[in-house]
């Protein structure tokens, strides 16, 4: 058995020992199934919303929002993070800026985003493309920061001019840092995602998961939890396959 | 390009700067060196001696405080036409290929895709590394990217290579099989050499001449005439003279007594 096989294995397992604990604690009937449903009803939930659709369109809205914060986020933070990586003047100005917004979490802008955009869809994308503005912005400064000077003078001494040099030392440089933070980015735009349709929404899988409180349906919170694991999970696989494909001279 | 190679004359070459504290810091003292077309010179010292920072001056990084370096009669200003340098640690781009890395100098230059593809492959053959034209630097070990760094720099025929400590970063063993491969491809066309090192044995093993420089400020001690062409065996009494003769000129013997 090779090493991969046995990885995989282990992984297997530990999903079915997951599913097999959760079926023998409601089995037992210790926890009331108001709480906790069985497998089986979360399963019965989740073809219902399957075979109704309802799932899938609730999933594409909430990509399409995902997406749509992400995009803006990006167009954002990627010219501002190469002035910023490649000005010092610039960088001096904005660095206390970027540093006290930092650590402001999404969430807590909720209210005033409401106060701002409304409860339609600005105020989600707005929360949505802060929440992923940030690892872009950052990433993107730190690979404009971090051009190797020897690999500009070496350009140079084989007499690239500087336009050259500016696309193929440059941007190559930075190209690493850009594509991590857009792919962090996505990932910090999607955390946010449930809480932005938390707020007044008729549509998406966080509206999935309040509708469901609201109706005292578990199962379909349940049903709702694990779609948005799937989803992010394979989003992020997605594209971490991305990046090692359109930056092959770092994983080749 | 190609050409022939140049005489490069260093005139009293001095360079200072004002430190964050207010004090002049000099790190060249004012050297002169007459350097012949073909020649291999090796600058020999201790870190700080301002060894390299004299190979920065030749290739037009960095502007004296004062004299002045002249390359086939022409004054030095930016990195001469006629001059390739191969960098400590390679500065290979990793973003490239080991063909890509070649192929630069020449795309840079609008050189067709087939013809420079074709000379890249030449030097690529030259360097020992035919195979490895799709591999990028990581995947290399430190003797092979210094040779695709030697390669990158053949690719725009400089007729002066000035060379930083390009084998600093290898063991020893293959240090010694690059230095011979060095050799073997100066032999060639026998460019003017202007090569930094802090290794007394490597300095003999490739120079014609060894200037021994001190540091603070950086000044020419000694200059060693390495007997006759090529001392090809390291354990030969010549060798062994010459090695002995600049132990003496960098004081390592009166500092172990």
């Amino acid at each position: 058995m090779t090493w991969l096989d046995r990885r995989r294995l282990l992984n297997v397992t530990s999903l079915l020992a997951l599913g097999a604990s959760w079926y023998a604690v409601t089995a037992a009937g210790v926890i009331h199934p108001f709480l906790l449903p069985s497998p089986a009803e979360v399963a019965g939930e989740a073809w219902d919303l399957t075979r109704s659709g309802v799932i899938f369109r609730f999933a594409g809205i909430s990509l399409l929002r995902v997406v749509g914060g992400f995009l803006i986020g990006a167009a954002v933070a990627l010219p501002l993070g190469m002035v910023i990586g490649r000005l010092e003047t610039v960088r001096d100005l904005c660095d206390p800026i970027l540093e006290l917004a930092r650590p402001i979490p999404a969430l807590a802008l909720i209210p005033l985003a409401i106060a701002w955009f409304g409860i339609g869809e600005s105020s989600k994308l707005f929360l949505i493309s802060y929440a992923a503005f940030f690892p872009i912005v950052i990433n993107v400064i730190a690979g404009f920061h971090a051009v190797d000077p020897a690999h500009v003078r070496a350009a140079r001494s084989l007499r690239a001019s500087e336009v050259q040099i500016f696309r193929d030392v440059v941007l190559m440089s930075a190209f690493p840092y850009v594509v991590a933070g857009l792919r962090i980015g996505m990932g910090m735009a999607f955390l946010v995602l449930v809480a932005a349709e938390l707020i007044a929404s008729n549509a998406g899988l966080g509206y999935l998961i309040q509708e469901a409180r609201l109706n005292f349906n578990t199962s379909r919170i349940f049903v709702g939890i694990i779609a948005i694991g799937l989803l992010g999970s394979v989003l992020s696989k997605t594209l971490l396959e991305l990046e090692r494909r359109v930056v092959p001279w770092k994983y080749v | 390009m190609a050409g022939r190679p140049p005489r490069i004359v260093v005139d009293d070459v001095r360079l200072a700067f004002r430190a964050p504290d207010g004090a002049d810091i000099t790190v060249l003292g004012g050297i002169s060196l007459d350097i012949e077309p073909s020649e291999f010179l090796c600058l020999l010292g201790p870190s700080g001696c301002g060894k390299t920072t004299l190979l920065n001056c030749i290739a037009g990084f960095l502007r004296p405080s004062a004299g002045r370096i002249l390359i086939a009669g022409a004054p030095v200003a930016g990195t001469p036409p006629e001059v390739g340098i191969v960098f400590q640690e390679h500065a290979l781009f990793p973003w490239f290929t080991v063909r890509q890395n070649v192929e630069y100098g020449l795309k840079v230059q609008g050189v067709p895709r087939d013809e420079r593809a074709r000379v890249a492959a030449d030097f690529v053959e030259l360097v020992g590394l035919r195979g490895f034209e799709n591999h990028y630097p990581h995947q290399l070990s430190g003797g092979m990217k210094q040779r695709v760094g030697i390669a990158r720099t053949l690719v725009n025929r400089p007729s002066v290579l000035l060379m930083d400590e390009p084998f600093g970063a290898l063991d020893a063993l293959t240090r010694d099989a690059m230095q011979e491969e060095l050799l073997r491809v100066w032999e060639r066309d026998r460019k003017t050499v202007v090569f930094v090192t802090h290794s007394i044995a490597e300095a003999v093993f490739l120079a014609d001449r060894v200037i021994v420089m001190t540091p603070r400020p950086g000044a020419v001690r000694a200059e060693v005439q390495v007997g006759g062409r090529r001392l090809r065996s390291r354990t030969s009494d010549e060798f062994v003279a010459a090695y002995r003769a600049l132990e003496q000129a960098l004081g390592r013997e009166e500092s172990l007594r």
